[in-house]
């Protein structure tokens, strides 16, 4: 009896039960560059950036307003590093998670990832360098 | 090594190789008035290459600062005309009013608010003055961040993924924020973590305009 097969994954046509046989994808060490000018439309509509932009420029605002205040406490110091942490950690999330398939077809998908891998280290340092420098204006080392 | 020499001159060298690219997409690609906005960052590149070479001539250091403002402004001017392109009464306004509180500003820069720069660790503080701080805080957060969003905007406006606009928005605005974070401190480690900063923003912002050579269609 034949029966036609139907196998998931990069296969060449099923024949019959005894001839189905697998092909492996190649395996390709190095990839040539993304695919450009690929026919948009639909895919463009699948790849969505979560909008946390405003989410991260808010943190950005309140932490300028915590370093203004002159005597900023060892504990909102911490408070600002472990946000500025939680933060970046999520937008390298949020950014990786865009990058999905048709991202990659549309060649934006190294592009979101180093957003997110940059954006989230970008955050963290800001949010250190707010950190420090307020604690330190409030409690400056005493030098000689 | 002088610090301050290599991390003004990559930067400077990076402003200029993304004004310039960003200059040839503007012209094939986009609207015609946002080649001014190349212009603003060619400006300060011109300011950054010449805090480098300033740094390892440091008798030109105090003459330096006032030519980096003077291009710091010229940017600005340059970002004004992006910025109130819609109108063209408001632009020439803008752009007056822009160049006459400039020469002002050099003005009162040289005569009562001279620079005070100096190397520390291989490291150029600014040392720039409260007031003077607090002006060059002002143009970045009204001028530079909001001309940024513009062309941010601007920019995506023709690429329907969900949500670029986002992506590129906070490129620009984390990359203003670095540019006025590096004015603001005399700390050598923070002014170190600031340049850092300020070069992952344009990292980010380099490759931005080969995705945008790519996915927005050429108008010719």
């Amino acid at each position: 009896m034949t029966e036609e097969l139907y196998v998931k994954g990069p296969v060449t046509p099923i024949v019959s039960e005894t001839q189905a046989r697998v092909v492996p994808e190649p395996i390709v060490l190095f990839p040539s560059a993304e695919p450009s000018n690929v026919e948009a439309g639909d895919v463009e509509k699948k790849v969505k950036i979560t909008k946390i932009s405003f989410f991260v420029f808010w943190y950005i605002v309140a932490a300028c307003i915590i370093f203004a205040i002159p005597d900023l406490s060892g504990f909102m110091f911490w408070v600002i590093l472990i946000m500025g942490l939680l933060v970046g950690v999520e937008f390298i999330n949020q950014m990786f998670r865009s990058a999905n398939k048709d991202a990659y077809n549309l060649g934006v998908k190294f592009f979101l990832c180093l957003v997110g891998v940059g954006g989230g280290i970008v955050i963290f340092f800001i949010s250190f360098i707010i950190g420090v420098t307020g604690y330190l204006n409030a409690h400056p080392i005493q030098g000689d | 090594m002088n610090l301050a020499f290599v991390g003004f001159f990559i930067t400077g060298i990076v402003f200029t190789i993304y004004a310039s690219t960003f200059y040839h997409i503007a012209r094939k690609k986009l609207h015609g008035y946002l080649r001014n906005y190349a212009f603003s960052y060619i400006c300060l590149a011109l300011a950054f290459l010449i805090w480098a070479f300033a740094s390892i001539y440091p008798i030109f250091l105090i003459d330096s600062i006032i030519l980096g403002n003077i291009f710091l402004l010229l940017g600005s001017i340059f970002l004004l005309s992006v910025l109130f392109n819609s109108n063209k009464y408001l632009k020439c306004l803008a752009v007056f009013n822009g160049v006459v509180l400039s020469l002002g500003f050099i003005y009162i820069r040289v005569k009562y608010f001279a620079p005070t720069p100096y190397i520390e660790s291989g490291v150029l503080v600014f040392n720039t003055q409260l007031i003077i701080r607090i002006i060059l805080d002002l143009l970045f957060i009204f001028i530079w961040l909001p001309a940024n969003l513009m062309v941010a905007k601007t920019i995506t406006k023709n690429i329907k993924i969900d949500g670029l606009n986002y992506a590129y928005s906070f490129i620009y605005s984390v990359s203003t924020v670095s540019a006025a974070l590096l004015i603001n401190f005399k700390t050598v480690p923070m002014i170190v973590l600031s340049f850092v900063v300020l070069g992952i923003s344009f990292i980010m912002l380099l490759y931005s305009n080969y995705v945008i050579n790519k996915l927005i269609p050429s108008q010719k």
